[in-house]
């Protein structure tokens, strides 16, 4: 059998795909397959269905990740943790449609002393960026720079929001 | 001398995987992340992880651009996800010595903790993956919430984060037709089946992966113990068709694919898989005799296009690795009768 793609070499590489009882199937070369994906074809976006369509109004976005609901419903995928926790009114219905469930019972991780050490160390050295760019906030507003005074502003907020 | 999990012949089971997602707290997913942040997250985790012996051993850190070549085979021989061997530049590794545990830094999720044992046997897969999330868990903060347990990049893994799979050779199942109802079956109770090899309802060579779908409002103890139940079931009407099947046509069939293998020339990957499968079956049932130390499964392993170049340290064309794959085979079986 030839390549269905190219026509020219033998086709080595064999794919079907069953999406919702429809068949397809398809008989690449090595080369027309490495181009189409090596492993295998893109899935479409299945998991659009689970969460809606895309509408316009959906313009809230994660202040963690910056991930907006549009992107989330795109690639099936959230961008961080607390995607969880600001989509959560969105996201819950698709969440118990997938598993039945909306609350976990499995293992919880220990929160150990040794995390317990880098919380802090990592939070003090938050604590001292802030201090660092409250100083710098203050130095911009008395010399009239209002521009920098709100890029320091936001870059205050965004340490603050990681917290 | 065993090194891989391949190594020993299981009748019907194959293997049992555990897979653990696991990602950092208040950290974006590796979908969101640049370059630097992928590289600081591999880096943190592997040194958490690589600074211990595990009772496998201990766990190397492999940084996959230093290892591209061997990307394509890694994948074969299921180690590694096929998106993470399609998307793995900046990204690492760890692997231990034989294999078996393999942890995917920054795949979909930060980590994948991925456990394997031979045959039927999820719990010690569960092990030895649980005893790596702890080391992780106990020195990384990790994405967690009390509601939603794990928390993953896909909504489909939160709650445990957990993947239980056994990999089940099922050629009488599929010849008598019974897969797409056993399939119907699990789904009702949120497993899935599908086919090792190639994608779709069937798969090539009568290797099929079963594996649980939900993951939150479930404990990990129950949901391998589910798993674990069903699989014995198939198993055993696997094992009930094999005895009362017409022996001389399984017989004939088996016989012919040893034969062709024994003379054949040019072998491609497809009609490698489909008459090992059939060689295999014919060992399992004791039709055949297999007196050399390679198991069966691992000749298929070891004669995937892409493990087949690395072993022989050479590039091929199709054509080429063909009549390599059946100078192999040819070799190998020659002690099996």
């Amino acid at each position: 059998m030839l390549c269905e793609k190219c026509g020219k070499y033998p086709a080595t590489t064999h794919y079907k795909q069953v999406i919702n009882g429809q068949e397809s199937e398809m008989h690449l070369c090595s080369r027309c397959a490495g181009e189409e994906g090596v492993y295998g074809f893109e899935m479409p976006d299945l998991f659009s269905a689970v969460f809606g369509t895309p509408i316009a109004e959906n313009v809230k976005i994660c202040p963690t990740c910056k991930t907006s609901f549009d992107e989330i419903i795109k690639s099936g995928r959230v961008g961080c943790g607390d995607c969880y926790k600001y989509f959560e009114k969105e996201l819950m219905q698709s969440i118990f449609g997938m598993h039945g469930h909306t609350k976990h019972i499995g293992a919880t991780p220990k929160i150990t002393e040794d995390i317990k050490k880098t919380d802090n160390a990592e939070n003090n050295q938050d604590n001292a960026k802030i201090t660092n760019l409250k100083k710098d906030l203050e130095k911009a507003i008395k010399e009239e720079r209002y521009e920098d005074a709100a890029k320091i502003r936001d870059k205050i907020r965004d340490v603050e929001t990681q917290e | 001398m065993q090194k891989y999990w391949y190594d020993n012949e299981n009748r019907i089971a194959v293997s049992s995987r555990i897979r653990l997602a696991r990602n950092l707290d208040k950290t974006a997913f590796p979908n969101k992340l640049n370059k630097e942040d992928t590289a600081a997250i591999c880096k943190k985790t592997g040194d958490v992880l690589t600074a211990r012996e595990y009772s496998f051993g201990k766990l190397h850190y492999i940084d996959m651009d230093e290892f591209s070549q061997n990307v394509p085979s890694l994948f074969e021989r299921h180690i590694i996800s096929p998106e993470f061997a399609n998307n793995y530049h900046g990204k690492g590794l760890l692997l231990s010595d034989d294999e078996s545990i393999s942890i995917m830094l920054c795949e979909e999720d930060h980590i994948r903790i991925q456990s394997i044992s031979p045959g039927d046997d999820l719990q010690s897969a569960y092990k030895k993956a649980k005893e790596v999330d702890d080391v992780l868990c106990n020195n990384i903060r990790v994405a967690f919430s009390d509601e939603l347990g794990f928390l993953t990049a896909c909504p489909s893994n939160l709650g445990t984060g957990l993947r239980a799979s056994v990999m089940l050779h099922l050629p009488l199942s599929e010849s008598q037709g019974r897969i797409p109802a056993l399939s119907a079956e699990l789904s009702k109770i949120g497993l899935t089946i599908r086919g090792t090899y190639g994608e779709g309802s069937k798969g090539f060579g009568s290797f099929y992966q079963v594996s649980n779908q939900i993951t939150l409002g479930i404990t990990e103890e129950n949901a391998i113990k589910n798993l674990n139940g069903i699989v014995k079931q198939i198993i055993i009407s696997e094992e009930n068709l094999r005895k009362e099947a017409y022996k001389p046509v399984l017989e004939d069939k088996i016989f012919r694919a040893l034969g062709t293998l024994k003379y054949a020339r040019r072998v491609n990957s497809a009609e490698m898989i489909k008459l090992l499968s059939l060689i295999k079956l014919g060992t399992d049932m004791g039709i055949i005799k297999n007196k050399s130390k390679n198991s069966i499964y691992s000749l298929i392993i070891n004669t995937q296009p892409n493990t087949l170049m690395l072993n022989a340290k050479n590039n091929y064309t199709p054509g080429e690795r063909d009549i390599l794959r059946g100078d192999i085979l040819r070799e190998k079986l020659k002690e099996v009768e």
